[in-house]
């Protein structure tokens, strides 16, 4: 039997700030145990939440990327459960009123454009980290308050591919706007996937099952595409899907039951009293637009009119935030975006591979790559002496003083080349004959003599137009 | 000028008094939770150098015993410091006492501390009053020049007419709550306890101020409340809550009317103008209600901290659900269950819409109908309680009734408002003190001040010390 | 519209138990409480919001994004008794 698929994704996202969602503790990532941590994060009796601008106005960001309407008065409620994770026995979250509602984004499947809505986005504070050993569990409060916000998109998507491509697409912009490092598999970027089949065309939508923690884009779309199958099966044998909380085994590739659902939790939700509600001023959420920052789409048709990049350059420039980001840095300083992307995707993505760097500890500034750049499109060096420089300035290193120490700087002298191609004509007067009776390979065997004895640095163009003139006195 | 009486004496003697007078009441008043022989070196010069005080144990110290006088909190030492602590200590003031008080501020009458009851000195037989009962009794038996309590429906107000002293609880976010461990967030406010209305008027000027810790504190300016004191009250509008009057039946809530009466001519002398005002009796009625859903279902939220985790008791147990049910099943005394069960209660979605959402809306239309004549007054002024300070082994004076549900209860609408309301002494009844409420507009602490401050010379009744009990 | 209220139900969702003296005394007390929504649903609450905060006004203040605040490690967890190498520890937690 066919089925229609029905996929709602949230994803709780870790906003970049220095201090915490309602501390003045800071978000610091790794640093040891319970030390990012203050007497708020730890809730102590007494302590008060204070609401972060900054993580405001990201969270105000990703609404404006994502066309959603704002929420001007910004209101806070308690999420009240016990768990070890939870120090003050409630999260303070966004139930009611949440920052943002309603927006869209639009995914390319198939060359066409599909749009999948955004049904809100609200703020809230992460729970402390724990981990298990032998029979103990270990709690750091350093992950406890961190600001979040929770993107929940409406079950518009139909397959794992859809949900990949929309992660992606949010993942993309989000890093673009700068608001997180949207790192799935250290959890700043968390997936949960809503997953039920229906009978094709029926209106009646059938049991929601929920995929937890999906830390990869390719395992969103395998434990999707496995979960179909999973549950084609149940529904073919006329047997019921059961309201249940799995996760992804990478191992397997297949999804595993966590828990069951037993009706609802009652989290007796209830609006924060020690938050008053806080009014954004319209120069505020003015200034947060104003200052957004570029989204993909924009970037692919600046990339594309602008620069005139092909479509296939700008994707591999556009498919890593790094890579867009030193590209764009590079370009303060070029006008030749085709040669620089060109430089950057078949040559420095590969080298910094080869010698495992990243862009944060790469040493080639943006100004000596551009220069890089110049020299070669102005034939100053070759593309070939260009490879071997660019793997020399990895160590930081100036392209002019390794073009100088290396002598790779082209020489278009014509009079220093003609001295050369006439000690070459004297000295190889065969392949002088060869030429006039036809024989290509002699040519460049002629013009390798040539380099040879210009230690590789004459401008070969030159090199060559002169030669040939020359021959032609020999005939 | 302000602590006139205390500042007279030897400034360590002083301290040193307080000390041996709070360790000396301790058997008998039972006031102190935790005793600070004062550290005299190193105090600085401030506005209240070396003058002794008490905190009461909701209010954070750092390094200090702070336990809300719950067992789950018994051995809890904060790490950081209330900001009223910060800014008393930044003008030299010495702590001598860690107060006594309702477990975690839920009750009105100090019997329900882990450490035991707090006792009147005008009468050991009867309650110092709540829940701030050991901050007002450490003043009122002349232990300390002033105290700091809180005040979430009457907290500080009404154990101050128990005790013949002056309460203040000023409007909310007047006084940073950062630090100050919880009743009822929407409610609670920081008070405090001194023995005339020129020393509370001068205190508030220290308390008061934005606190960026406590978001919900103001940023209006702070007053010279002392400096602007006056009792000249000429065509000051003073309103009468002729429902707490006319709900006074028994002898003492009559006896105690005919005080207040009196004191209302001598108001007209002075050139008040005095008004009568009515307010829906239902609507009034509601008030107690309205704040026991309110406060408890807030206060089951603020203390699931509480939980035998991180700090206080951490009786350990085979699972994180035992060590939890085992901490606060032994920690928590049987008045703070039956609240929280009932605050729980009025949570669940279910619940919610005919408890807490009825209770926050009848609390609305309460304040609109204070508030709808209160504005264009200066002042509503009424017996701060209908009866005297209750003898501990009663029962209380709990019933249905209007004297209970209005006459008991009606200072609790400062709480719904935020408003600024002072009690102060207004005369014996049996030998036992009696006060009066004045409740103003928001941030007119000067108004009210000035009005206490005539109330007080009309009286004579101030700087009383109980010493002999 | 009475509803029966699960005393014990109601404690150990909000973790703790009672005693039977306790169980009786909250039973009064819920009686009690019943009589405080008689008194309540008296009043016509139609078309009237919640009051939540004491002012009911707003704020526009927000936190500035700086000035770190930190409890050093041994300070935070001084109050703590169960600490392994700077983690607070607990039997093993299962979700």
């Amino acid at each position: 039997m066919n089925y229609d698929v029905v996929i709602g994704i949230e994803i709780h996202l870790e906003l970049k700030t220095k201090t915490k969602m309602f501390s003045s503790a800071p978000t610091t990532f790794a640093s040891k145990a319970n030390s990012a941590v203050n007497e708020i994060d730890f809730a102590f009796p007494g302590t008060l939440p204070s609401v972060n601008k900054e993580a405001v106005k990201k969270a105000l960001e990703v609404c404006f990327a994502f066309g959603l309407e704002i929420d001007k008065l910004l209101k806070f409620d308690r999420k009240n459960y016990f768990y070890s994770d939870l120090p003050k026995g409630f999260q303070i979250t966004q139930q009611f009123f949440p920052i943002g509602r309603n927006g869209k984004l639009n995914i390319k499947i198939d060359g066409a454009n599909k749009e999948i809505r955004i049904n809100r986005i609200h703020l809230e504070e992460d729970t402390a980290k724990q981990f298990h050993l032998n029979d103990k569990t270990y709690i750091d409060f350093n992950r406890a308050g961190n600001p979040l916000i929770e993107i929940v998109s409406e079950a518009d998507m139909s397959s794992g591919l859809e949900a990949s491509l929309y992660v992606e697409k949010l993942r993309q912009t989000l890093l673009f706007l700068g608001v997180s490092d949207c790192r799935m598999e250290e959890g700043s970027m968390r997936c949960d996937v809503n997953i039920s089949l229906k009978e094709k065309g029926s209106s009646t939508f059938g049991t929601k099952v929920e995929i937890k923690n999906l830390n990869s884009i390719s395992n969103i779309k395998n434990a999707i595409e496995y979960e179909i199958l999973r549950q084609s099966e149940i529904l073919n044998k006329n047997e019921k899907v059961t309201q249940e909380t799995r996760r992804f085994d990478e191992a397997t590739q297949t999804t595993v039951l966590m828990r069951k659902k037993e009706g609802n939790v009652d989290y007796k939700y209830f609006p924060e009293p020690n938050i008053k509600p806080i009014l954004l001023s319209d120069e505020f959420i003015k200034n947060v637009k104003n200052n957004l920052k570029e989204l993909p789409d924009s970037k692919i048709e600046r990339y594309s009119q602008v620069y005139g990049l092909n479509d296939y350059d700008i994707s591999l420039i556009l498919s890593n935030y790094d890579v867009m980001d030193y590209f764009e840095k590079v370009m303060v300083f070029s006008n030749n975006p085709k040669n620089i992307s060109n430089l950057i995707n078949s040559e420095l993505l590969g080298l910094m591979t080869k010698n495992n760097i990243k862009f944060s500890d790469l040493k080639i500034s943006p100004k000596n790559f551009s220069r890089l750049s110049d020299l070669i499109v102005g034939q100053e060096i070759s593309g070939k002496q260009g490879k071997e420089v660019l793997e020399l300035m990895l160590s930081g290193d100036d392209v002019d003083v390794i073009v100088e120490t290396k002598g790779f700087k082209q020489i278009s002298d014509e009079s220093f080349i003609l001295q050369a191609v006439l000690e070459v004509i004297d000295e190889q007067k065969q392949s002088v004959i060869d030429y006039h009776n036809g024989k290509d390979r002699a040519l460049g065997f002629l013009v390798g003599q040539l380099m040879k004895k210009t230690k590789g640095q004459a401008n070969p163009a030159l090199a060559s137009s002169i030669l040939k003139k020359e021959l032609e006195k020999f005939k | 000028m302000a602590f006139k009486n205390i500042l007279k004496q030897d400034e360590n003697k002083r301290c040193l008094d307080s000390y041996g007078k709070v360790v000396k009441f301790q058997e008998k008043l039972n006031a102190s939770v935790t005793m600070i022989e004062p550290e005299l070196e190193n105090v600085i010069r401030g506005k209240l150098y070396k003058i002794p005080y008490a905190l009461k144990d909701n209010i954070s110290t750092d390094g200090i015993l702070t336990t809300a006088c719950s067992k789950i909190l018994a051995n809890y030492k904060p790490v950081f410091n209330a900001t009223v602590y910060d800014k008393l200590r930044k003008e030299g003031a010495v702590l001598i006492s860690k107060a006594n008080m309702d477990e975690l501020a839920m009750g009105g009458t100090n019997l329900s501390s882990y450490y035991g009851k707090c006792y009147n000195p005008y009468d050991l037989k009867r309650i110092s009053g709540g829940s701030s009962g050991g901050s007002a009794v450490l003043v009122s038996s002349g232990a300390c020049a002033f105290s700091i309590g809180s005040d979430t429906g009457d907290s500080v107000r009404k154990p101050a007419g128990y005790n013949n002293i002056v309460g203040v609880k000023p409007t909310y976010g007047r006084i940073s709550r950062y630090g100050v461990i919880p009743y009822a967030s929407s409610l609670d406010h920081v008070a405090y306890f001194t023995n005339n209305v020129k020393d509370s008027a001068f205190l508030l000027e220290i308390l008061a101020g934005r606190d960026d810790k406590d978001p919900t504190s103001s940023f209006e300016n702070v007053d010279n409340y002392a400096s602007l004191l006056s009792d000249d009250i000429r065509g000051k509008k003073i309103l009468i809550f002729k429902n707490v009057i006319d709900s006074a039946k028994s002898d003492v809530a009559l006896e105690i009317v005919k005080h207040f009466n009196n004191l209302v001519v001598e108001l007209k002398n002075k050139g008040a103008i005095v008004e009568e005002v009515y307010f829906n009796n239902d609507l009034m009625r509601s008030i107690f209600p309205t704040y026991y859903i309110i406060s408890n279902c807030e206060a089951t939220a603020n203390h699931a901290n509480l939980d035998g985790v991180r700090y206080g008791s951490q009786i350990q147990k085979d699972s994180f659900e035992d060590i939890v049910i085992t901490n606060r099943t032994i920690g928590f005394g049987t008045n703070v269950k039956k609240r929280f069960i009932i605050g729980s209660y009025g949570l669940y979605e279910e619940n919610q819409e005919f408890v807490l959402k009825k209770a926050q809306k009848v609390r609305r239309l309460i304040v609109d109908e204070f508030l709808n004549k209160l504005k264009n007054a200066d002042a509503i002024i009424a017996p701060a309680s209908l009866s005297v300070a209750p003898l501990v082994d009663d029962k209380g004076n709990f019933d249905y009734s209007d004297e209970y549900l209005i006459g008991e209860n009606h200072m609790v609408i400062g709480n719904f408002a935020g408003l600024p309301s002072i009690t102060v002494p207004m005369g014996y009844v049996s030998n036992l003190p009696v006060g009066v409420n004045i409740t103003t507009n928001v941030f007119k602490e000067s108004t009210m001040f000035n009005i206490a401050y005539a109330i007080e010379n009309i009286t004579g009744i101030k700087d009383v010390i109980k010493e002999d009990f | 519209m009475k509803k029966e209220i699960n005393v014990n139900a109601l404690a150990s969702q909000i973790m703790f138990k009672l005693n039977d003296e306790q169980l009786i005394e909250v039973n009064q007390e819920i009686e009690k409480f019943e009589k405080y929504l008689d008194i309540l649903n008296k009043i016509d609450t139609t078309n009237v919001s919640e009051m939540i905060y004491p002012l009911d006004e707003y704020t526009t203040f927000l936190r500035d994004d700086e000035n770190i605040h930190i409890i050093e490690r041994d300070r935070l967890l001084s109050n703590s008794e169960n600490v392994i190498e700077g983690h607070l520890v607990l039997p093993k937690v299962v979700k």
